[in-house]
C-alpha cells in the first residue's frame, strides 16, 4: 500500500460521495457546491495521472467559471428546494436500471483493458506540462483549436441572444 | 502504481451516476450539473488512456472537452433563464408546450 | 517639522523591520535545508512569506487604512486607544493599540447565526472567502535565489510549471465565499450583495486574464520567477526577464562599473496591461470604488448577518487581497525584487556576502509592495464609488476590448522585434499619452460639461442628474493615477483620466 494508492482511494471515494450528493441533494445550491467539491477531488485524481496542467485548467474553468455561473443563475432565479416526490416512481426505477446496466456493460469492457502502463522514459520531465500540451495544440491540433474558438464565439452570441429579454 | 483500469472504473461509475441524475432529476439546473459530471467522466477516461499510452493527445482532448463544456454551460444556462422568464419554473416537467 | 521627522522615523523603522524579517527568513531557510531535508526551505517560506509577512502587513493595513485616510483628509486619525501601563498611558503609539483592541473586540463578540440561515454554509463561507486569497501568494517570488552556507534557498513557496494559471484558478475561487455568504444568510440584502459580487467577479475575471497575456508574450513564460528574471552576475550567463536592460547606457555586462539604463520592467513594456490588470484585480478585491457588493450606504452587503471573528475573516481577507495583489503587481510589472538600475554592480560587490545581498533585495521587494498598497489605498480614498452599470460597462466595454487590442499589438511587436525594444517604445508612447492626458488642464473644456453631456469616448456618460462638479467620467480608475504617480506628480484627483471626453 503506497502513498499513491492511498491517495487514489481517498480521492475516488470522495469523488463518488460528492457526485452522489449532487444527484440526491434537495436544494440546487447544495448540488452545485457538491459538484464543485467533485471537481476538486477529480483534479486531485488528474494530478495522480500526471496531468497537473489539466487539473489546474479543471479548477480554473469548471470550479472558477462554470460553477460560478451556475451559482449566479441559482441565486438570480432564487430557486428553492425541490418538492419531495414519491420515493419510487417508474422513471426512477427505469433510470436506475439503465445506469446500472450501462455500468455493467462498461465494467465488462474495462476488465479487458491491458494493465501495462507506458514507461514515460525520456519525457518524464515534460509529460503533462503546459509546454507539451500547448505545443501539440498549436501544431498538430490547430484546426480543432480554431474550431473550438469559433464554437465559443457562437455560444457567447447565442447565450446573449437567448437570455436577453429584448434586443 | 494504481492500475489504469481503476481510473476507468471510477470514470464509468461517475458517468453512470451522471446519467442516472439526468434521467431522474426534474430541476433543469441539476440536470445540467449531471451532464457536467458525465463530461468529467469522459475527461477522466481521456487522461487515463493518455497516461497509459504515454502521449499528450488525451490531455489535448481533455482541454477541448473543458472548452466545449464551458460553451455548453453558457448556452444551457441562457436557455434556463429564458424558460424561467416565460414559464416561471425550471422544472422540466412543466416545459411541455412542444408535447402533444 | 516634527511630524515630518516622525513620519521619516516610522518609514525607517518599517523598512528596518522588513529587513530583519527577510534576513530571518533566509537564515532559517538555509538552516532548514541543512538540518532537515532538501526542499525544507519551501516549508519555512510558507511560514515566513504567507503567515508572517502577508498576514502582518494585512493586519497593519487595517490600521494604515485609517491612518492614511486621515492623512489624505487632513485629520489626525485614530489616536485614543491607550495601553494602561505606567509610561505608556500618554502615548498614542501611532494608533497601534487599535489593532489589539479591534482583534479583542472581534474575538469576544457574540457569534450570531440567524435562525433560518443554512448553518453549514454560513459557517463555511468566511473560510472559503479567506483561504483562496491567502493561497495566492504561493507563486510570488519575494527575493533572489542565493546559495547560503552551501544551501540553495529560493524565496518562493511554489513554482508550478503552469505559473500564472495557478493565479487565475485560485483567484476565481474567492467568489464562492462571497456568494455563499450572501445566499446562506437567508437575508434579501445579503443575497443582493452576493449576486452583485458574483456578477462583478465573473465580468472582471476575463479582463484579468486577458491583461496578463501581453506580459506572458513579452517574457515568453508563464512562470513568475522567469518573468522576474535573473541578473547576469547571478547566473554567469546573460541577464533575463525584468532584470535585463532594454537600453544600457553605462556599465559593462557584469560588474564593470555602475550599470545604468532602462530596465525591461513590465510597466514599460505593458502599460495598458498594467492598467487593465490593476483595475480588474482592484475590482476583485471588492473595495471602493468597486464596492457595490458591500454597498455600505444601500445594502450593507453580503456579510450583513455576520458578526465577530467571522466578519473579521471577511474584512481581513480584503486586506490580504490588497497585499497579495501588490505582490503580484510588483513581481509582474515592477521588476520583482530587482533594482531599477545598479543591480549588476550590487550583485558583483556583494558576491561574497549572499545573506546581505538577499536581505537588501528582499527588503526592496517588500518596500515595493508597501508602496503599491499605499497606491491602492490612495485610489480607494480618492475616487467616488461606481454605479452598478458603470462597473459592468467598464469591465465589458472598456477593459475587455482594450485588453484584446493589447494582446494583438503586443504579439505583433514581439514577433517583429524579439529584443522587445519596439514594444518598449510603444509602451513609452502609451505612458506619455496617458501622462499628457492626465496632466492637461480641464478649465478650457469645463463650460462644455453641461448636464447630460456624455463621455462617449470612455464608454459611459454623465447621467443627467449625476454627481455634479468633481465627478467627471471615472472610466479608468487606475488610469490617470497610475500613470501620473509614476511621474511623481498627482493631478487634482477627479480630473485624471477624464480628458479624452473633452475632445468632443
Amino acid at each position: 500500500m503506497n502513498i499513491e494508492q492511498v491517495l487514489f482511494g481517498a480521492f475516488a471515494f470522495l469523488t463518488l460521495l460528492s457526485a452522489g450528493l449532487v444527484i440526491f441533494a434537495r436544494s440546487p445550491i447544495s448540488s452545485a457546491m457538491a459538484l464543485v467539491s467533485t471537481f476538486f477531488f477529480l483534479a486531485g485524481i488528474y494530478v495522480l495521472l500526471w496531468a497537473h496542467t489539466v487539473a489546474a485548467l479543471q479548477v480554473l474553468v469548471y470550479a472558477g467559471a462554470i460553477m460560478v455561473l451556475f451559482l449566479f443563475v441559482i441565486m438570480l432565479l432564487n430557486l428553492g428546494d425541490e418538492l419531495p416526490g414519491s420515493r419510487l416512481t417508474f422513471s426512477r426505477i427505469l433510470g436506475g436500471g439503465a445506469a446500472a446496466g450501462l455500468f455493467a456493460v462498461l465494467a465488462l469492457a474495462i476488465a479487458r483493458v491491458p494493465g501495462r502502463v507506458a514507461d514515460l522514459g525520456t519525457q518524464q520531465e515534460s509529460f503533462g506540462t503546459l509546454k507539451a500540451i500547448g505545443a501539440s495544440i498549436f501544431t498538430t491540433w490547430l484546426l480543432p483549436f480554431e474550431a473550438v474558438s469559433l464554437l465559443l464565439l457562437v455560444a457567447m452570441v447565442g447565450a446573449v441572444v437567448v437570455a436577453k429579454s429584448r434586443i | 502504481m494504481v492500475p489504469i483500469s481503476y481510473y476507468l472504473f471510477l470514470a464509468a461509475a461517475l458517468f453512470c451516476m451522471g446519467m442516472f441524475g439526468v434521467l431522474v432529476r426534474r430541476n433543469a439546473l441539476v440536470v445540467f450539473m449531471c451532464v457536467e459530471l458525465m463530461l468529467n467522466a469522459a475527461n477522466l477516461t481521456f487522461l487515463a488512456f493518455a497516461r497509459m499510452r504515454g502521449d499528450s493527445i488525451g490531455h489535448v482532448s481533455a482541454v477541448f472537452v473543458i472548452a466545449v463544456a464551458a460553451a455548453e454551460a453558457a448556452v444551457g444556462l441562457a436557455i434556463v433563464i429564458a424558460v424561467f422568464r416565460s414559464r416561471g419554473s425550471v422544472n422540466i416537467e412543466d416545459i411541455k408546450t412542444m408535447k402533444h | 517639522m516634527k511630524r515630518v521627522l516622525t513620519i521619516l522615523f516610522a518609514i525607517g523603522f518599517i523598512v528596518f523591520l522588513l529587513a530583519g524579517g527577510v534576513l530571518t527568513a533566509y537564515a532559517v531557510g538555509a538552516l532548514a535545508e541543512e538540518k532537515l531535508f532538501v526542499g525544507a526551505s519551501r516549508l519555512t517560506n510558507v511560514i515566513f512569506l504567507m503567515l508572517i509577512f502577508v498576514m502582518i502587513i494585512a493586519t497593519m493595513l487595517t490600521l494604515a487604512e485609517r491612518k492614511w485616510s486621515a492623512l489624505m483628509q487632513d485629520r489626525i486619525g485614530p489616536n485614543r486607544a491607550r495601553i494602561a501601563l505606567p509610561g505608556l498611558k500618554n502615548l498614542s503609539l501611532a494608533g497601534l493599540p487599535f489593532v489589539a483592541a479591534d482583534s479583542l473586540k472581534m474575538l469576544t463578540k457574540e457569534d450570531f447565526v440567524p435562525q433560518t440561515a443554512n448553518r453549514f454554509l454560513f459557517n463555511l463561507s468566511p473560510l472559503l472567502a479567506f483561504a483562496p486569497v491567502f493561497a495566492l501568494f504561493a507563486i510570488v517570488p519575494a527575493g533572489p535565489s542565493v546559495t547560503l552556507w552551501g544551501q540553495r534557498v529560493d524565496m518562493v513557496v511554489g513554482t508550478p510549471d503552469f505559473g500564472l494559471l495557478y493565479l487565475f484558478a485560485i483567484a476565481s475561487l474567492a467568489v464562492y465565499g462571497t456568494a455563499l455568504a450572501g445566499w446562506s444568510s437567508n437575508n434579501k440584502f445579503a443575497l443582493l450583495g452576493g449576486v452583485r459580487a458574483t456578477s462583478q467577479m465573473i465580468s472582471y475575471e476575463v479582463a484579468l486574464g486577458l491583461s496578463l497575456v501581453g506580459v506572458m508574450l513579452a517574457f515568453g513564460s508563464v512562470q513568475l520567477p522567469a518573468i522576474v528574471g535573473t541578473l547576469a552576475a547571478e547566473t554567469g550567463g546573460a541577464a533575463a526577464g525584468q532584470a535585463r536592460y532594454l537600453w544600457q547606457w553605462a556599465g559593462g555586462a557584469a560588474g564593470e562599473g555602475f550599470d545604468f539604463g532602462l530596465p525591461a520592467w513590465g510597466i514599460i513594456l505593458q502599460p495598458l496591461g498594467f492598467i487593465g490588470f490593476f483595475a480588474a484585480a482592484f475590482a476583485e478585491t471588492k473595495r471602493a470604488p468597486f464596492d457595490v457588493p458591500e454597498g455600505e450606504s444601500e445594502i450593507i452587503g453580503y456579510f450583513v448577518e455576520y458578526s465577530g471573528m467571522k466578519f473579521g475573516l471577511f474584512m481581513i481577507s480584503e486586506f490580504v487581497e490588497v497585499v497579495v495583489l501588490s505582490g503580484v503587481t510588483a513581481a509582474l510589472f515592477f521588476g520583482g525584487y530587482h533594482l531599477p538600475f545598479g543591480g549588476e554592480w550590487l550583485a558583483t560587490q556583494l558576491k561574497d556576502s549572499p545573506l546581505v545581498y538577499a536581505t537588501l533585495l528582499g527588503t526592496f521587494f517588500w518596500v515595493k509592495v508597501l508602496l503599491l498598497c499605499f497606491l491602492q489605498l490612495l485610489i480607494r480614498w480618492t475616487f467616488p464609488r461606481f454605479r452598478y452599470d458603470q462597473i459592468q460597462t467598464l469591465g465589458w466595454k472598456m477593459l475587455l476590448p482594450v485588453g484584446l487590442a493589447n494582446v494583438f499589438i503586443s504579439g505583433a511587436l514581439v514577433l517583429w522585434d524579439p529584443s522587445l525594444r519596439a514594444l518598449a517604445l510603444f509602451g513609452l508612447l502609451q505612458i506619455g499619452v496617458l501622462m499628457a492626458l492626465s496632466l492637461s488642464r480641464k478649465e478650457s473644456a469645463e463650460p462644455e460639461h453641461g448636464p447630460g453631456h456624455g463621455h462617449g469616448a470612455l464608454g459611459h456618460g454623465h447621467e443627467p442628474h449625476g454627481l455634479p462638479g468633481g465627478a467627471h467620467g471615472h472610466a479608468l480608475p487606475a488610469h490617470g493615477h497610475a500613470a501620473a504617480s509614476l511621474g511623481g506628480n498627482t493631478p487634482a484627483g477627479a480630473h485624471a483620466g477624464a480628458h479624452p471626453a473633452s475632445t468632443h
